[in-house]
């Protein structure tokens, strides 16, 4: 069952191109946790992450960003200029950093996609860009938002010359806070010593749901849940660990492995996957639209902020991931020149140490195998640190 | 039992026989090719060094870049580990250690009885590390020695801006055609690689004595620059080379 997951993360591509063939239906890509997938799935389209592009040599990026920029984002971006995405029907891209909220300009240039226009105006153009606001609380900031979902939406419809009604906003909103239930007892299931799931084995069950339909994923999800209940736990005693950063995909994933084979097993973690969200639900009692903004606007992203003072939001958030984890020590992974992971890992990394006792090791990422192989050697030095 | 730590290093494999909590011998060879072979020849040589009966247990432990080559190793440890038992073993109590090695440096912070507490290192640069040293040694034409003469001797600095190991040859090459003395161009160097070693130092901080140890504290220069940027007194080892390998053996004893 595991591999069924772990074949939709290696072949994703190929998954993707195969399901649009089968259904006849629209695949659109999105980067970040802000997309509103619930609209595109009532829509019938697959959203599917867009990831970097692992070892690729970088071809065009170059050309248009400077080298000291996310290489994550530097990779994605080389990935879609060498037609690596050129199966998706549409890209969405939100501001979740600087940098990202530049791609929407550099996917169009790099790889222009020419749709059908209306006076020489695009129905709905190819790369589509939400503003999400930097302060997710306050007057104006829900309405704010909803106008821009509601644009997005208007785009969406005229893309699959259709109407987007709230009953199909609903139905979409039912699988995916099935999702969400789902995943929350994936995660519920980490908390439990001895362990019966793997970090590495709940992080592509995980990367998996960013790239099929939620129907789908619910479906084999529940079953592979029921067959988890039933194995036997891991073996050994492995040293529990919280895993925080950015640009984690199927490539830098590996961190998962590098921590297993080091002797350790990350149990919690917050890294602008699919964790940001699926910790809580979709309000039922409010209008679908309504309800899918006030959830965009409760996720966990460190570019992000509430009406209070930034960093303390985000520990007590962080406090919250690893509640009743019993975790012993925090790994940091961090993209070279992500100033949002950056700028609060000062502070996090003393809350942990002051009020929670835990230690933290501190990794960058050049989103090469390098930044792979250099983390072996600081990984099993923290575990030993742990251990003793 | 005759414990052996044997450190596999970039340019250098060091081993320490330790016997009843003791050092029994001690050995350094260049590193080849095949790590498995250099370890296996040092061990011999610590084995022929070190009074042990014939059905005396004798047990391995591997450290440093290379210690999963080590095949017939009974343990495996973390170089952040083997620096802070040996430096423990050595100096005793809580204090900071900066290990600078050829391929690479780590700070790491102690307390009262050993255990580490926090660590940092370089990422993938050569910069603080002996491969820099190495790389000015080749443009200047000198040995390591005598650049660290040359530098203690020095009255002025001829500053190595770039902290990039590559670009600091050509920033060492300009200084020689600006026509600064090789004794200031060389203490230039040191300062770059000192300066380099206490980023590291302060992201695990430092109170009142630093243990210095690993190849690039053979360098006296550094050792007293260390102690001018830190503002703190810094602990040179008569054998810097080793405690890496002492602490590895100290892990079993």
């Amino acid at each position: 069952m595991a591999s069924f997951f772990q074949e939709w993360v290696e072949y994703r591509h190929e998954k993707v191109r195969q399901w649009k063939e089968d259904t006849g239906g629209k695949a659109y890509g999105y980067l970040c946790c802000m997309t509103p997938e619930e609209i595109l799935y009532a829509a019938g389209v697959l959203p599917a992450k867009v990831m970097g592009a692992g070892e690729a040599p970088q071809e065009i990026v170059d050309k248009h960003l400077v080298r000291y920029a996310c290489p994550y984002v530097r990779s994605m971006l080389d990935a879609a200029g060498r037609g690596e995405y050129s199966y998706l029907d549409s890209v969405v891209v939100c501001n979740s950093c600087d940098i990202m909220s530049r791609v929407e300009y550099y996917w169009r240039t790099m790889k222009p996609h020419p749709k059908s226009t209306i006076l020489g105006v695009e129905l709905s153009p190819y790369v589509l860009y939400i503003k999400s606001p930097e302060k997710i609380s306050g007057p104006g900031v829900h309405e704010y938002l909803r106008s821009e979902f509601r644009i997005f939406k208007q785009h969406l419809e005229r893309d699959t010359k259709q109407v987007i009604t709230d009953d199909m906003l609903e139905s979409a909103i039912s699988v995916y806070n099935e999702h969400y239930d789902l995943m929350r007892k994936l995660h519920d299931l980490r908390k439990e010593e001895p362990l019966k799931v793997s970090g590495s084995e709940a992080f592509v069950i995980e990367l998996s749901s960013l790239l099929m339909r939620k129907d789908l994923h619910n479906q084999k999800l529940a079953a592979h849940l029921k067959n988890i209940e039933t194995r036997e736990p891991l073996s050994g005693n492995p040293v529990r660990l919280f895993l925080s950063g950015g640009g984690v995909d199927h490539f830098t994933g590996q961190i998962y492995t590098v921590i297993e084979e080091a002797g350790g097993q990350v149990v919690a973690e917050d890294i602008g996957v699919g964790s940001s969200w699926f910790g809580h639900g979709i309000d039922t009692d409010k209008p679908p639209m309504d309800a899918i903004v006030a959830h965009r606007l409760d996720v966990h992203c460190p570019h992000t902020m509430t009406s209070e003072r930034h960093p303390r939001e985000r520990f007590e958030y962080v406090k919250s991931k690893i509640k009743d984890a019993n975790v012993k020590g925090a790994v940091f992974f961090v993209p070279m020149y992500c100033e949002c992971r950056n700028l609060e890992y000062p502070f996090i990394k003393e809350g942990l140490r002051d009020e929670l006792g835990i230690p933290t090791l501190y990794l960058d990422s050049d989103y090469s195998q390098g930044s792979l192989d250099e983390a072996v050697s600081k990984i099993e030095a923290f575990i030993e640190m742990l251990e003793e | 039992m005759l414990i052996v730590g044997i450190d596999v290093g970039q340019h250098g494999i060091k081993a320490v026989g330790v016997k009843d909590s003791a050092i029994a011998s001690q050995e350094v060879l260049q590193s080849g090719s095949e790590a498995n072979v250099g370890a296996g020849e040092i061990l011999e040589r610590i084995l022929a060094q070190s009074p042990h009966s014939d059905n005396e247990a004798v047990k391995v432990v591997a450290t440093g870049l290379g210690r999963k080559e080590v095949s017939f190793a009974d343990l495996r440890r973390t170089q952040e580990h083997c620096v802070a038992k040996g430096a423990h073993f050595l100096m005793g109590g809580a204090c900071t250690i900066l290990d600078a090695g050829a391929g690479g440096c780590r700070a790491v912070r102690i307390g009262p009885t050993g255990k580490v507490l926090e660590f940092s290192g370089n990422s993938k640069c050569a910069c603080g590390t002996g491969s820099f040293f190495t790389t000015a040694c080749e443009v200047l034409q000198i040995g390591m020695d005598r650049l660290d003469e040359l530098a203690l001797q020095a009255e002025g600095l001829a500053g190595v801006s770039t902290t990039c190991a590559v670009f600091a040859e050509s920033a060492i090459i300009s200084n020689v055609h600006r026509g600064f003395g090789l004794g200031d161009i060389c203490a230039g160097i040191c300062d770059s690689v000192t300066t380099r070693l206490t980023d590291v130092v302060h992201r695990v901080g430092v109170e009142e004595e630093l243990f210095f140890c690993g190849g690039v504290a053979l360098m006296r220069t550094v050792g007293k620059m260390l102690e001018a940027q830190l503002g703190v007194k810094v602990h040179v080892p008569e054998a810097p080379l080793l405690v890496a390998a002492l602490g590895a053996a100290l892990s079993l004893a």
